[in-house]
């Protein structure tokens, strides 16, 4: 009977303590797979971003690749990438609407060669622009889309990139002089590049990203000079000026624009819905009507000296190219240059300017800009020289420049001279940056020939 | 009956005393195990689950399907403090901006729970009425690095200046047995998120 009762006691026990076990034990194991989990998701979207960098690395290396890696075997997962770059033989490529696996609600429109078109139809993509696309299937921007698979987990990062202008630059300069120091009385509004040392004394401001291709030099210290960095800071960013931008703008103007030729001097004047030109001081303007004037809105004048002033009404580019000798090559800027509908008060304004110079451009020195401010509103690029005022060391002072636009130069020119009692001779600078040029470029503006991304998803 | 059967008795009674006190004791422990082990466990999954959808969320950071939306994506940190941030976002990957906030609320707010030190950690989307979640957050502290790694200090005046972020986040559970909380913790040293670099 005892024996009886202590071996019903002995099972009784034992099955109490198998119950609790058994759940402690899958407690245990849960928490283990809890942890797993998340370590194979981690994993896996590690894997895509490593991709996609490889990917993005490719593209900026060489604008042409479109390979993209299948089953690429990577830290025990494996990465799919593909390129879709409608830049690039368009007519061969077909669009399709690809979702992506783990997130079926973000659409990307994709343009595959046509033979492998099938094979993404056969995958669930559907043919044609994504109709939940808010780039409207935008054929100017690139796509990469990688996807990183481990242990039977996905993730996937998209990049979009497109090719970048000169034209967004705040200021860009491609040498700065040893005795050019950025000041705690400088405040940059956009992005802002150098092609050597960023000099700074005293805490300048930058709001846009800034790029540099050697780093920063303190005055004194990085604690009184550092500088204030409100919208990021890159080192080791080498963006040369092209040599032939001004030729591709020639180009644009012998294919559908217009071309001065065998002129000393040009001289051109936006006056809102037309455009007068001549070709000598006391000549009288021969006027043509803007919107006709130059069907890709790009003026051009071979081998001169380009002297422009208005008001711009619509989207031009207007350039110059010369050897420098005799003036060719410099743009004057003859009065005021602005646009008709000014985008600080319209934010809407579509007016936008490009003055494109192959040597410099000047403020000139006449009656019109020496008493009083002188208003700029445009994106000047100067391929071998710089933007400065004519007679920055004898002419009289001046006022400001109240530049609404963008710098992008070969040398830094200066406007004027200053001392203890203030600026001598000259122009003061009051440059401010049109936000409109994040977006948007004046026609054939110069290319920086690289790309850059415009939106990162993971 | 003989002095025998009352030994009987008496050592039946004392034996069966002693093994009823050691099935209470067993029974005690193991209750106290029980919610232990699942404390554990659901301070874990509900960790995993924040972790989540903090990274989901602040890896799109100046993130927007329409880029031009969104041009100059440093900019899309508008408010950060020690224990909230707002940023511009596109949740549904639709091109339209969206806002979205996350902050901490007081440990006052939460009154149903056992656990003092627990509070609801708010998700809050484009203006919507805050609904908190309540996980068992206790800790929700972030911190803030210029883009040459110097810690801004609040208030930070500009968060344009704002280049990378340490999230730190603890849990616990909200009912505990003997008080005896179950405390879980996630540190993400340098989140960058990539939109920030863009341009």
């Amino acid at each position: 009977m005892f024996g009886k009762g202590a071996l019903l006691m002995i099972v009784g026990f034992s099955m109490i303590f198998l119950v609790f076990g058994h759940n402690f034990n899958n407690m245990a194991t849960s928490s283990v797979i809890n942890f797993d989990e998340f370590l194979v998701q981690s994993k896996a979207h590690q894997i895509a971003a490593s991709g996609a960098n490889f990917a993005a690395n490719q593209v900026f290396m060489n604008s042409l690749w479109e390979t993209g890696y299948s089953n690429l075997s990577f830290d025990g997962g494996t990465i799919n990438v593909i390129i879709s770059n409608p830049l690039i033989n368009l007519a061969t490529k077909t669009a399709i609407c690809h979702s992506l696996p783990s997130n079926p609600q973000n659409k990307y429109t994709l343009y595959v060669p046509n033979a492998d078109v099938a094979g993404y139809l056969a995958k669930g993509d559907q043919l044609g622009v994504c109709s939940t696309d808010p780039t409207g299937g935008s054929i100017g921007l690139i796509t990469i889309l990688s996807e990183g698979e481990y242990a039977d987990k996905n993730s996937e990062v998209g990049i979009l990139l497109r090719p970048s202008k000169f034209s967004k630059f705040a200021y860009f300069s491609n040498y700065e002089p040893s005795n050019i120091w950025w000041t705690n009385s400088d405040t940059v509004w956009g992005p802002f590049h150098v092609n050597g040392y960023i000099r700074s004394y005293r805490h300048p401001t930058y709001y846009g990203k800034v790029t540099c291709k050697n780093g920063l030099k303190y005055y004194t210290s990085s604690y009184k000079d550092k500088p204030n960095f409100y919208g990021g800071f890159e080192k080791g960013v080498d963006l040369p000026l092209p040599t032939d931008g001004v030729q591709k703008l020639e180009d644009a103007a012998d294919a559908s624009g217009v071309k001065f030729t065998g002129q000393d001097t040009v001289f051109l004047t936006f006056d809102k819905d037309s455009i007068k030109f001549r070709f000598h001081q006391n000549d009288k303007d021969s006027v043509v009507e803007a919107v006709s004037f130059s069907p890709n809105k790009v003026i051009f004048a071979d081998n001169a000296v380009l002297r422009v002033k208005g008001s711009v009404s619509g989207q031009y580019s207007i350039g110059c190219s010369g050897n420098g000798y005799g003036g060719r090559g410099n743009i004057y800027l003859d009065d005021n240059i602005t646009y008709d509908d000014d985008p600080r008060i319209n934010t809407n304004s579509a007016d936008l300017l490009g003055i494109i110079a192959q040597q410099n451009c000047y403020i000139a020195d006449n009656a019109a800009n020496s008493s009083g401010d002188i208003d700029i509103h445009a994106s000047i690029f100067c391929e071998q020289g710089g933007f400065g005022s004519e007679n920055y060391d004898s002419r009289p002072y001046g006022g400001d420049i109240n530049l609404h636009g963008g710098i992008i130069q070969a040398v830094r020119r200066a406007v004027g001279t200053f001392g203890s009692y203030g600026t001598g001779t000259g122009f003061n600078k009051r440059y401010r940056y049109d936000q409109r040029l994040m977006l948007i470029s004046p026609p054939h503006y110069p290319g920086t020939g690289q790309y850059e991304v415009v939106s990162w998803f993971e | 009956m003989g002095f025998t059967t009352i030994l009987d008795i008496l050592g039946a009674t004392i034996v069966g005393g002693v093994l009823l006190l050691i099935l209470f004791r067993v029974q005690g422990s193991s209750v106290e195990n029980t919610y232990v082990y699942g404390g554990d466990l659901m301070v874990q999954q509900n960790l995993v689950a924040i972790v989540e959808l903090l990274e989901y969320d602040f890896r799109k950071i100046g993130y927007c399907k329409d880029w031009q939306q969104i041009p100059d994506p440093s900019k899309a940190i508008t408010f950060a403090d020690s224990t909230k941030i707002t940023f511009l976002t596109d949740i549904e990957s639709d091109g339209v901006v969206d806002v979205m906030t996350y902050y901490l609320g007081p440990a006052s707010e939460l009154t149903n729970t056992e656990n003092p030190r627990d509070r609801y950690l708010y998700r809050v989307i484009n203006g919507a009425t805050p609904r908190g979640t309540n996980l068992g957050v206790t800790h929700f502290n972030l911190r803030f690095f210029d883009v040459l790694g110097t810690e801004l200090s609040f208030p930070i005046g500009n968060p344009a200046e704002i280049y990378q972020m340490e999230i730190n986040i603890s849990i616990e559970n909200t009912a505990a047995y003997d008080n005896n909380y179950s405390n879980a913790v996630w540190k993400q040293i340098r989140l960058a998120a990539r939109n920030l670099k863009n341009r």
